[in-house]
């Protein structure tokens, strides 16, 4: 250590460096000087020290350059392993426990058998089922995390890793190649004068609607609630929660195809009572001419009729976005349709009659 | 450039202040630079690699000049910029005129800064950079995310997550490295406001190069390159520029290495 601060101070470039503030060790053979001036910013994500200024590339030995995200990333991935084959050792301790308190042979105790005896020993009134006791192996317990999504110098593998949804993006990718490829094909085929042959038509019935949270699964990423689900029927729909408006909470979900149907907590639009809160549900459905190609199920409490209504109503043009062209999005927008209203009540002040009113205001 | 000459009619209110007249005196459509460098290790001349030959030394090392021409740049419609109510007061040094409303590049100014640009690159990929593709535009986007990957840089062309720069650790979740330089097919994003990327950039010390069009801003990117940046086939011409001066930086960096293991 000595030797190579000796070797610093004898650099003659050492010298030129003006707002020198420390000299801060990365690791024991690999020194690397800060400018807090300019490198503080850029000096956290980059990697291994290459400072040609400093020469000391000569002096010090070639070891493995592992920048510090691989070596964040493999303490991580060393704990992360640690703590599960703990959690695994207690697993397996805990259910030979537990055949033995319910009077069965360890060995073939399996999943379903420990199921019903932590019922058995600890019953539960909650409804949740997700609230209630359960003992699983820990790999369904802790969510599986990405392999290390880059190499030894901190260079992602995947070369849509800054996008933050790498799978999903290559997938659209591959898609738009796919369609673009299919799209050539066509043309040369017109060309060439030849009509595709009917019988060879691709059949779908063998293929499935993926529901979201299949399809996050397989990519291993969490999709935006943006895209509509499809249901079992193969409807698409989507939900939009926390519908808001003065005091009144909803939640809305939009379907599509549909025949114009709209549910307000299990009963019809004469729900509201009076015609102006319905003409504020149907407001985006007429603006979008969508009105009779979705269903709208709404569930709302709180606040009153004028604010429930203002709640769906805000709930409906979300949902419709998903539903119609990025120009109508647009004029949606213009129209206010997708502005929540955050106008809520205010209070009363004392010394005042309310808000805002104040009491005769006497000169003596 | 006299086959722009006759094309376009300039405005007196667009015309280029003295300055940029007396750089582009020093400039030529074939520009040979100094070249200085006997022997670099780029094709055709594949002799020796000469370890104490230092890219830095060398306004154009990796011979960037050779990869475009002013005619080339024409033929790609890279002239062609808005019209003359969306320009950007910042852009008026880059313009050549206009024609019929609709503002045009002088080709000239473009080649020089798309030379500096392409130089860059190569520069930043032989020292093994990470390089980012930012572009944002549905007709384009697929061809950029294709070039990226010929190349085995990195790519954006979707929506923008506000700290992907400057919130990394958070948003990826973990310690991660950012790229070393980010290259803008479009500066503006689907609503016509400048890409937060490019201040998101500045503001982590990430050098910029960006195509910046008659209604975008240049001030932020480090190195703009005035052109029109919506037509395909511009883009196109882009894109195989960036990938080839990539190519020869990476190209570089395997030679040297090979050189130093043996």
């Amino acid at each position: 250590m000595a030797k190579c601060i000796g070797t610093v101070l004898k650099c003659k470039h050492f010298a030129n460096i003006q707002s020198l503030q420390s000299l801060v060790p990365i690791n024991i053979c690999t020194w690397r000087i800060r400018n807090f001036m300019v490198h503080e910013l850029r000096c956290r994500y980059t990697t291994y020290s290459n400072i040609p200024e400093l020469n000391l590339e000569n002096e010090v030995p070639k070891k493995a350059k592992v920048s510090r995200a691989m070596r964040a990333y493999l303490e991580r991935a060393q704990k992360h392993d640690e703590f599960l084959k703990e959690q695994l050792l207690q697993y397996n301790i805990g259910k030979r426990h537990l055949a033995n308190m319910m009077g069965e042979d360890p060995e073939t105790f399996m999943q379903e058998d420990i199921d019903r005896a932590i019922e058995y020993l600890f019953p539960s009134g909650l409804f949740e089922p997700k609230a209630r006791p359960l003992m699983k192996p820990p790999d369904e317990v802790f969510p599986p995390r990405k392999a290390a999504e880059f190499d030894e110098s901190g260079r992602p593998h995947h070369f849509l890793f800054y996008t933050g949804r790498p799978n999903l993006y290559q997938l659209l990718h591959d898609l738009v190649s796919h369609t673009n490829s299919l799209n050539d094909f066509e043309d040369k085929m017109i060309k060439k004068h030849l009509i595709p042959d009917a019988t060879q038509a691709m059949s779908t019935s063998g293929s499935v609607w993926l529901p979201k949270s299949q399809f996050e699964i397989i990519l291993v990423e969490k999709l935006s609630d943006r895209e509509p689900q499809y249901s079992a029927d193969g409807r698409a729909y989507v939900t939009i929660k926390e519908c808001l408006r003065k005091s009144a909470r909803g939640e809305v979900t939009v379907r599509s195809p549909g025949t114009g149907l709209i549910t307000i907590n299990n009963k019809s639009i004469e729900y509201f009572e009076h015609i102006q809160d319905r003409e504020q549900l149907l407001f985006p459905l007429i603006f979008t001419n969508m009105i009779g190609s979705v269903d709208v199920e709404a569930t709302v409490a709180g606040g009153g009729p004028s604010g429930q209504s203002g709640a769906i109503r805000w709930g409906i043009a979300h949902g419709l976005r998903s539903f119609v062209t990025q120009d109508m999005v647009e004029k949606m927008r213009i129209a206010g349709l997708l502005q929540r209203d955050y106008r809520k009540h205010e209070r009363k002040k004392p010394g005042q009659a309310g808000a805002r009113k104040k009491y005769t205001w006497k000169k003596r | 450039m006299a086959f722009i000459v006759s094309a376009v009619k300039v405005q007196s209110m667009l015309l280029r202040p003295s300055y940029a007249i007396s750089k582009i005196l020093g400039y030529s459509t074939q520009v040979q630079p100094n070249d200085d460098v006997e022997n670099t290790i780029l094709p055709p001349d594949k002799g020796a690699v000469t370890p104490q030959l230092d890219p830095l030394k060398h306004p154009d090392f990796f011979k960037v000049h050779q990869l475009f021409t002013v005619r080339d740049l024409f033929d790609a419609r890279v002239h062609f910029g808005h019209r003359e109510g969306s320009l950007d007061e910042r852009m008026k040094p880059f313009i050549f005129g206009s024609r019929l409303g609709h503002l045009i590049f002088d080709l000239d100014i473009t080649a020089y800064h798309l030379r500096q640009a392409l130089n860059f690159t190569a520069h930043i990929a032989a020292r093994d950079g990470i390089i980012l593709f930012i572009a944002r535009g549905a007709q384009n986007a697929h061809l950029v995310e294709r070039t990226a990957r010929e190349c085995q840089e990195f790519a954006h062309t979707r929506y923008w997550r506000g700290g992907v720069f400057t919130n990394a650790d958070m948003q990826f979740g973990a310690v991660t490295r950012l790229p070393d330089l980010c290259i803008f097919l479009n500066t503006l994003n689907t609503i016509l406001t400048q890409h937060v990327a490019v201040r998101d950039s500045a503001k982590m010390c990430i050098p910029t190069v960006g195509i910046v069009d008659t209604n975008c801003n240049p001030n932020l990117v480090t190195y703009p390159v005035p052109g029109n940046d919506d037509t395909p086939c511009s883009v196109e011409l882009y894109c195989k520029l960036f990938k080839e001066a990539i190519r020869r930086g990476k190209e570089y960096k395997k030679l040297k290495e090979a050189e130093e293991t043996k």
